[in-house]
């Protein structure tokens, strides 16, 4: 039993490095989210996300909790319209509760979505493009540890306005949490934007092989409470905007990005945890 | 020395006659913003066989593609090809002779 719990968890830190290395050696799109990657027909592309994230209690409480992030995304072009998309987290946890520490490792919840291109606008290096999309998430990840043991819905839509100078996308988003085992994590409403502005080169010429954008987005998120048993949790859910200012480097067959998310504010409920950091980096390759 | 002479200026006839007979179709896409967008396009015009090198100028929207002269666009063939991609194709001309170089596509 102990041997073969060894080998599960070294083929899960193999993979993870894997990506890592991956995505060491090899259009502007936001840095956080995955919903607005573009992407024509029989093109697929390939992202490896790693997000470090802390999140701590108020002050004096002396609770932290770590979380390193592999996000692998996979996304098809069906058609030039329809895109589907598939994200596939490994995680890493530490909980620190002052007294107590634990970790868990392992693959997350699944996710996966498809999205339509109802709306299309073209100039002479211009665009506006607005799709719908849907999802589910599936749980993948050990409940309770590194899932939630719920399959998850979620919707929304996303909106793209670009230019040769800069790229402007928002969405707005529901998550429709499901109760497991007596957990049921809040439903959420999210509002984001990101906005791309290309710092170099200065001006565009015939050969110009790549482009420096700087970014700047912003996440606001109102969450419902938990529920556990059936009884409402009183520390959980509430309200928080983030600010992530980053880089993105755009070629004709790679993209890399650096990101940093930062809390503006955060109104939670009762002793929440709150966000203090999440620190996100991504190479993404069309094939 | 004489056969040296005379095999240089036979290649360069045949060289100077093939360039001769190359097009360079200037092609205006609306929707490409970015290098990454021009990629996918780009394969899928070198995938057409006489199609040497693709470039383009994201400013104008101007996709610029040289090939054999063999090689005739038709509008309703770009047409399908750029949405398949993703954009909106608006016209094409063609000229004779390329001034984009053959490496000009390559990353």
């Amino acid at each position: 039993m102990f041997a073969s719990e060894k080998v599960r968890r070294t083929i899960e830190v193999v993979f993870v490095i894997s990506c890592v290395v991956v995505s060491g050696f090899t259009q502007a799109a936001p840095i956080a989210t995955n919903t607005a990657l573009p992407l024509s027909d029989e093109e697929l592309i390939v992202r490896q996300q790693l997000v470090v994230a802390r999140s701590s209690g108020r002050p004096g409480a002396q609770t932290q909790i770590d979380r390193l992030e592999s996000r692998t995304v996979f996304g098809y072009g069906v058609t030039s319209r329809l895109a589907l998309f598939s994200v596939l987290p490994v995680v890493q946890i530490n909980r620190d509760f002052g007294n107590v520490n634990d970790s868990e490792f392992g693959l997350g919840d699944a996710a996966l979505f498809a999205r339509y291109e109802v709306f299309r606008a073209d100039k002479p290096g211009r665009t506006v493009r607005i799709a719908p999309y849907a999802g589910i998430r599936v749980p993948t990840g050990r409940d309770g540890k590194t899932g939630d043991g719920s399959v998850d819905f979620f919707g929304g839509i996303v909106a793209t306005v670009a230019s040769t100078q800069w790229v402007l996308d928002s969405q707005v988003r529901y998550d429709d949490n499901r109760e497991a085992d007596g957990f049921k994590r809040g439903d959420l409403v999210t509002l984001e934007s990101s906005f791309q502005l290309r710092l170099a080169p200065a001006q565009v010429v015939f050969d110009t092989k790549g482009f420096v954008f700087g970014v700047i987005e912003l996440s606001a998120t109102k969450s419902e409470r938990n529920r556990v048993g059936g009884v409402i949790d009183p520390n959980s859910g509430g309200f928080q905007l983030s600010v992530t200012p980053g880089i993105q480097y755009s070629t004709r067959r790679w993209i890399a990005d650096f990101g940093v998310k930062l809390p503006l504010v955060s109104d939670l409920n009762g002793s929440a945890l709150e966000s203090d950091f999440a620190v996100l980096t991504s190479i993404r390759v069309n094939f | 020395m004489k056969y040296r002479i005379l095999i240089m200026a036979f290649v360069g006839l045949i060289t100077n006659a093939a360039l001769a007979d190359d097009v360079q179709y200037d092609i205006r896409v609306d929707g490409i913003t970015c290098p990454f967008c021009v990629a996918t396009s780009e394969r899928e015009l070198k995938k057409i066989d006489g199609v040497h090198a693709v470039g383009a100028n994201l400013e104008t929207g101007t996709i610029f593609v040289c090939a054999d002269s063999k090689v005739e666009f038709t509008d309703s063939q770009l047409k399908q090809l750029f949405l398949d991609k993703g954009f909106t194709y608006r016209s094409f001309t063609k000229g004779a002779g390329c001034s984009i170089a053959e490496n000009e596509s390559e990353e």
